[in-house]
């Protein structure tokens, strides 16, 4: 297959806690050198992305999407298997690498630039574009320090994109920002999708997955869950985390929405990825909008969970 | 087919060339650093000069006041200043190779590059604080000594380069094994301690004479004693001896050769480590 971008086959990685971390002194002296307790972070992953794909990768926390994101990058050699990637790549995995916090914002953009593989010459030719991307012309010359955390993510995601990169391995980042920034930084995302570039995109946000990749891949405990079409894949995730305790004050849950699937815990909030749509959310259950007293989103991007505003009766 | 990624054989050609290709890269990360420090603190860079210095004046103290070391060695503070400051440039680049993957977990983890750009990015901040205070050690050397810089002063272009050829060497090794054994940090300290202690820099040269044959040859085998050797030629106008130079090369490539071989033999798995 000529237009594959990345052909992944058998990816195992193993992280062996006791000799891979810290082989302390004191566990050196006792020669207690090799446990076998081994964690298998990926197992038997195989997949293929096709050349100017956008594809997601999904799944609850530790089930080793970004292990899979660092073994794309090649920054985490597998155990076990083969990943061909062919093409430049860049990785949004983590915002911000190689920023220095006491330098201005103009001084990052050459050190995240040149992290990210271009040439000092190159950073100089595109440092208006990422400036003007990012909106902080007026506060380049500031200390990075000084700025908001929305500001510092701009920055971080400006580079990143305009890296331009053949593939664009993406970790989280598109909750950065205002809704404006957002919005733009899609566009741009798509953009580089149009240009035949490739998007590689773990996020717990199902709707940005769906509407930026068109196959998804579902893992679940390090191995393939399911991989397609984003769209089912993404319904079936989706269904088998909701947990259908939707409740009305003291409701009982409805038949229809107990039979989603496995629940993992019973809330009375309903706890769904993604879901922000009260609307298409009793539909999807199937009770009606006025039962649904509130929503959790765990995975809320940026760290923060919260419960959502109850919509409105 | 572009070949799979099996587990990467470093070629050092190859490896050459990745990193040439990150010199910016790594140069911007060091000055960086260095722009941030200055930042950061009332006297910034000005502390590379005034460490050694005020070390320098504390074993002045001690060791030619006190304990009269000067009366052993001619010329005891230009002899002390030339020990102090050059032994500081190596003890720099150990203390910044420590902590110099630790620190860059994040890149490490999420990026890909040579990793021997971190240690080398340490190496050449240790490198621009010497040069720096190579201003003030020619300055005292000759006002106090009458040393002010001849033709034999060029020699001071071979040490260097010499000493950080070596730097490398150890820099690596010593990033290399901090990486697992985040023991080692605790541990620096007292062994850049012990090795200033055991090369020729507090102590008068001619205390070698009076020692038993074992530990002159101990202390001779010492590499800082060839190295040193080399910048008191350059500062101190000693007389030209080939074979120090020679012995402070080969100290030097081998140091280089082992060091970089150990740190990049071990690169696949520093991801892993963090």
């Amino acid at each position: 297959m000529n237009d594959s971008a990345i052909i992944a086959k058998d990816l195992r990685v193993e992280y062996r806690p006791y000799v891979d971390q810290r082989p302390t002194l004191k566990g050196m002296l006792r020669g207690r050198r090799r446990t076998r307790n081994t964690v298998v972070a990926l197992n038997d992953v195989s997949f293929e992305v096709a050349r100017g794909e956008g594809f997601g990768i999904i799944g609850p926390n530790g089930a080793g999407k970004s292990t899979l994101l660092r073994v794309l990058a090649r920054t985490l050699q597998p155990d076990a298997g083969t990943i061909d990637v062919r093409g430049e790549t860049s990785t949004l995995l983590a915002l911000g690498v190689g920023f220095n916090p006491e330098l201005s914002g103009r001084r990052n953009v050459f050190l995240g630039g040149l992290a990210g593989g271009l040439t000092r010459v190159e950073v100089e030719e595109r440092f208006d574009q990422i400036v003007g991307f990012a909106e902080l012309h007026h506060a380049i010359d500031r200390p990075l320090k000084t700025y908001s955390s929305g500001m510092f993510a701009r920055l971080a995601f400006a580079i990143g994109i305009n890296l331009e990169p053949e593939i664009l391995l993406v970790d989280e980042v598109l909750a950065v920002g205002d809704e404006a920034f957002q919005r733009k930084s899609k566009e741009a995302m798509r953009a580089l999708l149009e240009r035949a570039g490739t998007i590689v995109f773990v996020s717990h946000g199902m709707k940005q997955v769906r509407s930026l990749c068109e196959r998804a891949l579902w893992l679940e405990a390090g191995s393939v869950r399911e991989i397609g079409p984003a769209g089912p894949v993404v319904r079936h995730y989706q269904q088998s985390t909701m947990v259908a305790a939707v409740a009305g004050k003291g409701a009982r849950p409805r038949p229809a929405a107990r039979h989603l699937g496995p629940a993992r815990r019973v809330e009375v909030v309903l706890r769904v990825l993604g879901g922000e749509d009260p609307v298409a959310l009793s539909e999807e259950l199937g009770v009606p909008a006025e039962d649904i007293v509130g929503w959790r989103n765990q995975f809320v991007e940026g760290g923060r969970s919260a419960i959502a505003q109850p919509p409105s009766p | 087919m572009i070949a799979a990624v099996k587990p990467r054989r470093a070629r050092p050609i190859s490896y050459a060339r990745d990193l040439w290709a990150r010199r910016e890269f790594t140069w911007f990360l060091a000055v960086g650093r260095m722009k941030a420090q200055n930042a950061s603190t009332v006297l910034g860079l000005v502390w590379w000069i005034v460490n050694p210095l005020l070390l320098g004046m504390i074993y002045l103290l001690v060791f030619g006041v006190v304990l009269q070391s000067a009366r052993a060695q001619p010329d005891y503070l230009g002899y002390l200043l030339s020990g102090i400051f050059a032994f500081y440039y190596t003890r720099q680049a150990v203390n910044g190779a420590a902590s110099s993957l630790l620190t860059s977990a994040r890149m490490i983890a999420n990026l890909r590059f040579p990793r021997l750009v971190l240690p080398l990015a340490s190496l050449v901040e240790a490198a621009a604080g010497f040069l720096a205070s190579l201003l003030v050690l020619i300055l005292t050397v000759g006002l106090y000594g009458g040393h002010w810089p001849n033709a034999q002063f060029l020699l001071l272009v071979p040490a260097f380069l010499l000493q950080t050829m070596f730097n490398l060497g150890i820099s690596g090794v010593v990033a290399r094994l901090a990486l697992p054994f985040r023991d080692l940090h605790n541990l620096v300290p007292y062994l850049m301690r012990l090795w200033l202690y055991l090369s020729p820099i507090i102590w008068p040269l001619s205390m070698l004479e009076n020692a038993p044959e074992w530990a002159q040859q101990v202390l001779t085998a010492n590499p800082m004693f060839s190295i040193l050797g080399l910048y008191r030629m350059a500062f101190l106008g000693w007389p030209f001896e080939l074979q120090t130079l020679l012995t402070a090369a080969a100290w030097s490539v081998g140091s280089v050769l082992v060091g970089v071989w150990v740190f990049v033999r071990a690169e696949d798995k520093m991801a892993r480590y963090l």
